[in-house]
């Protein structure tokens, strides 16, 4: 159980988290969702106490993170996969890490069999792949095996593969009762993995729900109509304050009514349709639509 | 009917904490050892300044027999400086203790503690050390011991060898002196404990610059740099600043009493130089373990 209230950090002018405010759940896994920028590693880094919060406490377990004397058994994390000594070797660093938290050394053959790290264990972390580095940050979370895990954008550089087996590991240790905050930028990431989600935008708190939810928040109700008289239907539907916005396949994307209404509305005003299919708001959608305000690195071509 | 559909409830187990064994400093301890040891450039860095180290002091005795061989006039090919050797009494401690190889002894110790604390901020390597060890003072403190058993060893390791080597160089002129001739064990500790005093400033000028380049030649600045601004017989504050750096009191330290060295005005007395020393190593040691403590990484 992660709990922050009114977490805010500034860095001098700059705020880089607001009056942050969520619960993070045992038994799930709760994806940590907002554009580059947005305030996720500094709040992780907080959890953490790496950083310490302008105002605002967060604790893990009910106890600040950084009052615990060792912290492996408490929380794992994986801020960044170079986080570590390119000079060491795999099993160096993991058997270092061991023994600050009176952790028996074989654990660390352990959890390297997990990652599946045995074949390099001796080999020195700087000719790791970012992918393998990640398996190495990921054995180090579960070193200590702890009830709550922390995971910093894990998927980036991770082969399908390695996509598939960290999912189903986040869905393993979640079933086991731990809770597992995962950060990402990207929503397609989330969608088959969260079942909770936080998503901040600009250092503040967009939602904090389940991802169900949040799917159901996005603008929604899309309709998509097909019609032999398609001018005709729009001029109908705009005149009922629904936007309407013709396809390339002689069908019209219709949003602000439901499919009921529009069904309706076609029969009253004798419009023979074709088809009427409502569109659930995707993920991303829902995402994009919600963190379009405050995003913080704005392309050209999206401005 | 419900009863039997309440059974079905998924319900999450409860996170298993295991029972967590006490902290212990010793555990620390070994963490940092291990991290000492298992980097390549320890050996490195370390082995190659040992017998550097021991090499210049060898060359110096050596070089010194040659000029005691060869009455006036120097052979062509010695350096003019050997003249001044030859004055006074043999200085039997001045081969073993000799400016320029403590200027890089200087410069090695002081790196290699300055290395051990930047090394794990331009790596990353702290977020994962006190995300492991939340307790940041226990941490550094760890470090600094275990810098401290390194330093003193290497520290004891040259000058032990230092002297011997170069009294059993020397001895071909029946000048060498016993390990127990004055100011020769008082010596070879202050050089020992050069080395630790050297690397806890590193360290501290590190975990306060936190940047590799900077920390390194900010400390050889300090250590050795410092030092030759504050000379001179004009004012005594000069004078004492100066007596105040580590390798002022070191060179005091070494000095052989039976061919003292010129001191000038205001000399330090060799009780001030130990308290030097102490200073140094206390005031770089809290330092770390603070500014380490109270900033974010």
């Amino acid at each position: 159980m992660i709990e922050a209230r009114e977490l805010t950090k500034r860095y001098g002018a700059t705020t880089a988290v607001n009056s942050l405010s969520f619960t993070v759940k045992p038994g799930r896994v709760t994806g940590f969702l907002g554009p580059n920028g947005a305030g996720k590693t500094t709040t992780l880094r907080m959890i953490l106490g790496l950083n310490t919060p302008t105002s605002g406490t967060v604790t893990v377990d009910g106890v600040p993170f950084r009052t615990r004397p060792r912290g492996l058994r408490h929380v794992g994390a994986l801020l960044d996969a170079a986080d570590v000594h390119p000079g060491r070797t795999a099993r160096a660093h993991l058997s270092a890490l061991a023994y600050t938290n009176r952790i028996a050394q074989s654990r660390v053959a352990e959890v390297l069999e997990e990652v599946g790290l045995s074949g390099v264990a001796r080999r020195r972390v700087g000719g790791f792949s970012l992918g393998m580095k990640q398996r190495l940050g990921i054995a180090t979370a579960l070193l200590g095996d702890p009830p709550v895990l922390l995971f910093d954008e894990p998927l980036n550089g991770l082969d399908p593969e390695g996509v598939l087996w960290v999912r189903g590991l986040f869905r393993r240790l979640a079933d086991e009762g731990r809770t597992v905050l995962v950060s990402s930028h990207m929503m397609s990431e989330m969608e088959h993995t969260a079942d909770d989600l936080v998503v901040i935008g600009r250092g503040e708190l967009i939602a904090a729900e389940p991802l169900g939810a949040f799917a159901a928040r996005g603008s929604g109700l899309r309709v998509v109509v097909r019609c032999p008289d398609l001018r005709g239907l729009m001029a109908m539907l705009a005149a009922e304050g629904a936007s309407a916005t013709p396809g390339d396949d002689g069908a019209c994307t219709v949003t602000g009514l439901s499919a009921v209404r529009v069904g309706e509305l076609a029969f009253e005003h004798r419009f023979l349709l074709h088809e009427l299919t409502p569109q659930a708001s995707s993920l991303e959608a829902a995402f994009m639509e919600l963190t379009a305000d405050s995003v913080e690195y704005v392309t050209r071509e999206s401005k | 009917m419900s009863s039997l559909t309440t059974g079905k409830q998924p319900v999450a187990p409860a996170p298993r904490t295991a029972a967590e064994p006490a902290a212990r400093f010793r555990d620390l301890l070994t963490a940092e050892w291990v991290k000492l040891w298992t980097l390549r450039s320890t050996y490195w860095v370390l082995g190659l300044g040992i017998v550097a180290m021991i090499g210049i002091a060898a060359n110096d005795a050596r070089n010194d027999m040659v000029a005691l061989s060869h009455p006036n006039p120097i052979p062509a090919g010695l350096p003019k400086a050997l003249l001044q050797k030859k004055s006074g009494p043999y200085d039997a401690l001045g081969p073993a203790f000799v400016l320029p190889a403590y200027q890089i002894f200087a410069i090695i110790t002081g790196s290699v503690g300055a290395i051990a604390v930047f090394s794990e901020y331009s790596t990353g390597l702290v977020r994962t050390t006190f995300s492991a060890v939340p307790d940041r003072r226990a941490t550094t403190a760890a470090k600094v011991t275990v810098m401290t058993a390194a330093m003193l060893a290497v520290g004891a390791v040259t000058s032990t060898a230092s002297f011997y080597i170069v009294q059993a160089i020397v001895h071909s002129h029946h000048v060498d002196i016993p390990i127990t001739a004055p100011g020769a064990e008082r010596a070879v500790c202050a050089s020992t404990l050069f080395a630790p005093v050297c690397a806890l400033s590193g360290m501290a000028i590190a975990a306060l610059l936190r940047h590799s380049a900077a920390s390194v030649l900010t400390s050889m600045a300090v250590l050795l740099v410092l030092p030759e601004f504050f000379t001179g017989d004009r004012y005594e504050w000069v004078k004492s600043t100066g007596n105040a750096m580590p390798w002022v009191a070191w060179t005091r330290l070494v000095d052989n009493p039976a061919a003292p060295h010129d001191w000038g005005k205001w000399p330090e007395t060799i009780q001030e130089s130990w308290t030097v020393y102490g200073l140094w190593f206390l005031v770089s040691a809290i330092t770390a373990v603070v500014v380490v403590h109270r900033r974010d990484v």
